[in-house]
Order: C-alpha cells, then sequence, then structure tokens
C-alpha cells in the first residue's frame, strides 16, 4: 500500500524513499543500472564502430558484477575468517 | 559522419580548430554534445541519452538532497563535471537548503517550524502525540526525511555522470586533435618495431 506521503511526493526534488520506505532493503540492487551507463559510456569511447556495442557492453556489464560478486564473497570469507576461526 | 571530418578541419600539426575547443567546452556544458559537433552523431547521442539518465535517476533517487551532499564534497566536485543538469540542481539546492544551518532558507524555516510545533514530551502520554505531529509533517514535506543509503547513492549517481562526462571531454580532445588511441596491439610492440 502507498503511504500518505505519496501526495506530497515531488520527482527530482523528494527521496523516492518517500514513496517506496522499504526501498532501502533492496540498495544493492541499484549499482546494475550504474554499471550499465559505466559500460555504455567507457565502451562508446572505446570502440570505434558502435555496431557490436550492446553485446560489448552487457558481456562487460556482467563481467563487472561477476567480479564484485566475487569480491565480495572473499571480502565476507576472509571477515568470517578473522571473526569466526582467528 | 567518419572521424575524417574533424580531422580535416583540425589538423594535427596546427591543433584543434575555434569549432575544435568549442566543442570540448560544449562537451561539458552539455553531455554529449561535442561529439554531436564532432560529427560523431549516434555516439553523442549515446553519451547524452546515459549521462543525462545517470544524473537524472540520481536525482530520482535521492532528491534535491543527492546534490552537494554535506561532509562529501568530493561528489559535489564530480556533480559539476556533468554540466547544466548540476548548475541548474545546485541553484535549487542552495536556494532550498541554504549554506549553513543558520541562514535563513526554506528548509532551515521548515525545520525551525517542525521544532517549535512539536508538542512537548515531559512524560511518556505526550511520545504517540509526538509520533502523530512528525508523520503529519514529514508526509507534508518529504525533504524533511533522511534517508542516508538511498540518499548516498544519488549523490554517487549523479557524481558518476559528471565522472563520465569527463571521460567524454577527453574523448572529445582526443578526436579534435586526431590524436589516435593507443589498442592492445601497439602495446604489444616491441619498442624496434615502432621505430620501423
Amino acid at each position: 500500500m502507498m503511504p500518505i506521503s505519496t501526495l506530497a511526493y515531488t520527482i527530482f526534488f523528494d527521496a523516492i524513499t518517500s514513496l517506496f520506505p522499504n526501498m532501502d532493503e533492496y540498495w544493492l540492487l541499484l549499482v546494475i543500472p550504474l554499471v550499465v551507463a559505466i559500460t555504455l559510456v567507457y565502451k562508446g569511447t572505446r570502440m570505434k564502430e558502435l555496431r557490436t556495442l550492446p553485446r560489448d557492453a552487457t558481456i562487460m556489464s556482467v563481467q563487472i558484477l561477476v567480479l564484485m560478486v566475487f569480491a565480495a564473497a572473499a571480502l565476507g570469507g576472509l571477515y568470517w575468517i578473522a571473526v569466526r576461526v582467528l | 559522419m567518419t572521424n575524417q571530418s574533424y580531422r580535416q578541419s583540425s589538423p594535427q600539426l596546427e591543433g584543434p580548430s575555434a569549432v575544435g575547443y568549442l566543442a570540448i567546452v560544449l562537451a561539458w556544458a552539455v553531455p554529449g554534445l561535442g561529439h554531436l559537433i564532432v560529427g560523431e552523431r549516434n555516439r553523442g547521442l549515446l553519451f547524452a541519452f546515459t549521462i543525462h539518465a545517470l544524473f537524472g535517476l540520481g536525482l530520482i533517487l535521492g532528491g534535491i538532497k543527492a546534490i552537494n551532499p554535506p561532509d562529501q564534497p568530493i561528489w559535489t566536485y564530480t556533480q559539476y563535471l556533468a554540466g547544466w543538469p548540476m548548475l541548474i540542481s545546485g541553484r535549487v539546492e542552495r536556494s532550498w537548503m541554504g549554506q549553513t544551518p543558520q541562514e535563513p532558507s526554506r528548509f532551515n524555516d521548515l525545520i525551525r517550524e517542525y521544532a517549535s510545533n512539536r508538542p512537548s514530551a515531559t512524560d511518556n502520554s505526550e511520545v504517540e502525540d509526538r509520533k502523530a505531529y512528525a508523520r503529519k509533517m514529514f508526509s507534508t514535506y518529504p525533504i524533511l526525511t533522511y534517508h542516508p543509503k538511498i540518499q548516498d547513492i544519488g549523490s554517487v549517481y549523479c557524481g558518476i555522470a559528471g565522472m563520465l562526462n569527463l571521460l567524454v571531454m577527453f574523448d572529445v580532445l582526443l578526436r579534435v586533435t586526431g590524436t589516435e588511441r593507443e589498442t592492445a596491439a601497439d602495446r604489444r610492440r616491441t619498442p624496434v618495431e615502432v621505430a620501423k
């Protein structure tokens, strides 16, 4: 159910959490559009022809996200070792 | 249009033409416009859409508080690299939030109004009144609410949009000066091969 705060919500001015108060819980997913935008611009500056941009940008985005998942797992593992083992 | 068009108008030996310099400045002011000027239409549209969308998404997520985040000036600097979106947002942010908590501004006036009309809480019986008052104020003025994670992410989106625009400006610079990018194959070449 939408909270009453939707009545006063102004786009670009109020935080979107006024509309969706539980959005804080899914903040990590917001890294995906960021990675896609970075990849599109980076690949756009590097490629001579833009014909294969969608494919190349998708591959690079997935590579970055997978790397981030591995990095998070490695850091989580180190944290677990530091807390539980050492 | 191909790469040739702006290289012919600005040969490497003579440096960029006036249009080339204008393209670099306009690449900052309006993301993507630099590429449109040098004839890279599709690339310009791609950069314009991506950078504007990222900045707009940052504002949608974090609201005006995503601009010029307190105690994090690095994001403010990078946000200014995004050009006109930040110039306008920064102006709105300054007019609403003020420079200091003491300075008269609409946000500080709201904070004072909130504090002065808040029911007193000398005992537990009045806590519910205060909660109801806070809910009413927050629903009327969502700007009073604070969402650290989402507002920080909004700041990051706007800041990254600015940094991407810096990358795009450098790309315009390379194109107007006719500088060839070094490729992976170039890096593998030995000095002897390069000399030949």
